[in-house]
């Protein structure tokens, strides 16, 4: 396969990926807010990246809800707002339409005729729920059919690494933001508050329900913690995501019948994901444990970009 | 005016339209209009769309496309076919004299200035033959139909025509939504173009020891033509590349995969000559291969359609297809020309002048429609601002008058009604043979009374179907 071609259905899969988990955070951040009817309007800092916090706050006074919406939605500003996030997944698409089945193609085809006009308008809190549902559902769609009808070659390798690169690298940038750092050092009395911010964290990785089905109401941030590292079941766990990338690069050595240096680092990564769990999460260790993680999960990047020729 | 469907007195069909006709007349309008609404929301979810020169990059159109078939009986199109054929064979061979011993010029048949001061003609590509001796491995000749047997050829399109995939999606699109209408006609297929495609470019490579490698080139995605470049190589199952893609090292072209470095052997390129080789045709493009015409030469790779095929199409060398004909295979030409006065000659410029109101006419090198001026349809200010750039530069057009091109109905709001038609077969040509599709592309002028047809001009298209 041309390398740009792996180039572009990689990041055709990363795109679709984020503007997907951007719309997890803001469905849990709606939810939130209209839970909690305007307590606690700060958590709706949570729903911007910090490294994105000094650009918001040029632009914008308070991060009220319209506010935040707008920035990640359609502000032309944001180069990661949904609208061209989207735009841009299904432009790399086009250029590799050849490499996908129509069913493929017709997803995100599909996704865009039919988000483009609403995400254009000013985004009003009465249809976000509507869009939300359409983005998920684009996402969904596109995976599901990638996964039912695409053949087990390295066309749907590049696209599931992209996927999973993307996911984990939203995982552990969720793990590693300011609030959830906070919250585990004030973690041993849950108060109200604390118990809604862990909720819209949960909910912002689709993890709230299947995190109450597996340990009951009782969220202890170590069982939580716990729940989006090492559990192989949850798929937005950074252990699920480093599998499925971890195969799918043994796939590509097995075909191309080469060594690379990524299939090498992302098993590494799978070692320190099974040695063990954490049982205290005020140790420096955990903390060490997502910076390495976040850090090789960039140098995997690039790695694959070398190895595979991307451009 | 002839209509391909209805007699004279317009209320009954033709026989070859007697099926279709009472199909047609049995369905409700609003079921038939909304099925027409469906079309082009299935073309839409496809992505079959083009994009318009000079507009926004993000704008995509789609073409429109009409749900009434046109329907050619299969003895009216062998005849068709084979004046098709006779016609490209004069032609690779006008091309291959061109490029070497010009005796077409020498024995005084066509004038040296208008092949040697063109500037379609490529003087890299002198003493040069193309493996298997083929130029035009893909045409696209444009037939207007004036009355039952008068098929004239239009233009030669000879250097990267588009429309095939639009016939095949028609196609599709058809089967698609009237299955039942299929059951009626014996429709001859037209799926097998890519294939046909495929196999006609491995023919002119039998100077190599391995399997090609073959790849077809894309200007990128913006292009208007992207979705048809796209369609070929994803159905050829072949590499769609871009120029910069393309790397030359020791005299191979070479492209970047996954696994490492490959060569690539077979270029089905739909880029102009011009974007090909900065080093060699235009040292002002920004993009192209540099070096790629020095492998190309050294014989390492195949280009198709070949370099400075232009020559062949240019609209003032058309008009000396009949004499080509007769000059290299000693045969009366079986398609007629479009009478064109060449406004470079001063008595025909004189006549033009004096007749602009009634000609067509068109630039030497134009196409999509565009720099044409329709005398009967043009007011007098457009026709006086065209009157001085004719003056100012007559070489570079010529006239021709205005045919009646036959109709066949679209469905509209207030049910059929006839539009003019023209139709784009598609012709492979490797050595020893020519392959020509089953019909081709049939453009539409949705306006009524229009005669353009182009895309870029509102036109539209029609599924085109050769029955026995």
């Amino acid at each position: 396969m041309l390398g740009r071609y792996a180039d572009n259905l990689y990041w055709m899969a990363r795109y679709l990926e984020r503007a997907e988990n951007t719309a997890r955070k803001i469905q849990a951040g709606l939810h939130y807010s209209i839970t909690t009817q305007g307590e606690n309007n700060d958590l709706l800092e949570f729903l911007i990246d910090e490294a994105d916090h000094n650009k918001f706050k040029k632009k914008y006074n308070n991060f009220s809800i319209n506010n935040v919406l707008k920035y990640l939605i359609n502000d032309e500003e944001n180069i990661n707002n949904i609208k061209s996030l989207l735009y841009k997944a299904r432009t790399n698409g086009k250029i590799v339409r050849t490499a996908l089945t129509r069913e493929v193609s017709n997803s995100l085809n599909q996704s865009w005729i039919s988000t483009e006009k609403i995400l254009s308008n000013s985004i009003k809190v009465n249809n976000l729920p509507e869009i939300i549902d359409k983005i998920l559902n684009t996402g969904t769609v596109f995976r599901g059919s990638v996964y039912g009808t695409m053949l087990r070659n390295d066309t749907f390798n590049f696209i599931r690494i992209g996927t999973f690169i993307e996911r984990s690298n939203n995982t552990v940038s969720i793990l590693n933001t300011k609030y959830f750092r906070i919250l585990l050092r004030n973690s041993v009395l849950v108060s109200k508050v604390d118990y809604n911010r862990w909720e819209i964290l949960l909910r912002s990785l689709s993890a709230w329900r299947s995190f109450n089905w597996l340990s009951g109401e009782y969220l202890d941030p170590a069982a939580i913690t716990n729940f989006l590292v090492f559990d192989e079941r949850m798929p937005r766990s950074l252990s699920f995501c480093n599998k499925e990338i971890m195969s799918n690069l043994r796939y590509l050595e097995d075909t191309y019948g080469k060594k690379y240096k990524s299939y090498k680092l992302a098993k590494k990564v799978h070692g320190s994901l099974t040695s063990g769990i954490i049982r205290s999460i005020h140790n420096k260790k955990l903390y060490n444990f997502i910076n390495e993680y976040s850090q090789n999960n960039s140098k995997l990047h690039l790695m694959i970009t070398r190895d595979f020729n991307l451009v | 005016m002839y209509d391909e469907m209805l007699n004279k007195n317009g209320l009954k069909p033709k026989k070859i339209y007697d099926e279709l006709f009472s199909w047609l007349n049995n369905q409700n309008s609003s079921t038939l209009l909304n099925q027409s609404n469906k079309a082009e929301e299935l073309f839409r979810r496809v992505g079959i769309t083009f994009n318009v020169y000079g507009e926004n990059e993000a704008e995509e159109r789609l073409i429109p496309f009409d749900i009434v078939p046109r329907i050619i009986e299969r003895k009216e199109w062998s005849f068709v076919k084979k004046g098709i054929e006779q016609r490209l064979l004069a032609i690779n061979m006008f091309l291959n004299d061109v490029y070497f011993d010009q005796k077409i010029i020498k024995e005084g048949i066509i004038p040296s200035e208008l092949i040697n001061n063109n500037y379609a003609f490529k003087p890299q590509m002198c003493g040069f033959k193309p493996p298997g001796g083929i130029y035009v491995h893909v045409s696209g000749i444009d037939l207007i139909r004036t009355s039952k047997n008068s098929f004239y050829v239009l233009e030669d399109n000879l250097r990267v025509p588009s429309g095939a995939s639009y016939m095949i999606e028609n196609r599709s699109t058809m089967m698609h939504m009237f299955p039942e209408l299929f059951t009626n006609y014996n429709v001859k297929n037209v799926y097998d173009y890519p294939d046909l495609l495929l196999k006609s470019l491995i023919k002119c490579s039998s100077n190599l020891s391995h399997n090609p490698n073959i790849a077809v080139l894309t200007p990128g995605i913006f292009n208007s033509a992207y979705f048809e470049h796209s369609f070929l190589a994803d159905e050829m199952g072949v590499n769609l590349l871009e120029w910069k893609d393309l790397i030359i090292e020791n005299n191979k072209v070479v492209i970047k995969t996954t696994k490492g470095k490959e060569n690539v052997d077979i270029i089905y390129r739909r880029i102009d000559d011009d974007f090909l080789d900065p080093l060699t045709f235009n040292p002002d493009s920004l993009i192209g291969s540099p070096g790629l015409f020095d492998v190309y030469r050294s014989g390492n790779l195949i280009i198709a359609n070949a370099p400075g095929t232009g020559i062949a199409d240019d609209k003032a060398v058309y008009s000396y297809i009949p004499e080509i004909i007769k000059f290299y295979l000693n045969e009366e030409p079986i398609l007629k020309n479009v009478k064109t006065w060449r406004c470079s000659e001063k008595k025909s410029l004189n006549y033009v002048l004096n007749n602009l109101s009634k000609l067509v006419v068109k630039e030497v090198h134009g196409s999509g429609g565009y720099g044409i001026l329709i005398g009967p349809t043009s007011s007098k200010k457009e026709i006086k601002e065209f009157k001085k750039k004719l003056l100012a530069q007559p070489s570079n057009y010529i006239a021709q008058p205005t045919l009646s091109l036959s109709t066949v109905p679209i469905l509209t709001k207030r049910g059929l009604a006839p539009r003019h038609v023209d139709l784009r077969p598609f012709a492979l040509m490797s050595p020893n043979e020519i392959h020509v599709t089953n019909g081709g592309l049939t453009r539409v002028a949705l306006k009524k009374n229009s005669l353009l047809v182009n895309s870029s001009q509102g036109g539209g298209t029609k599924d085109t179907w050769i029955v026995d």
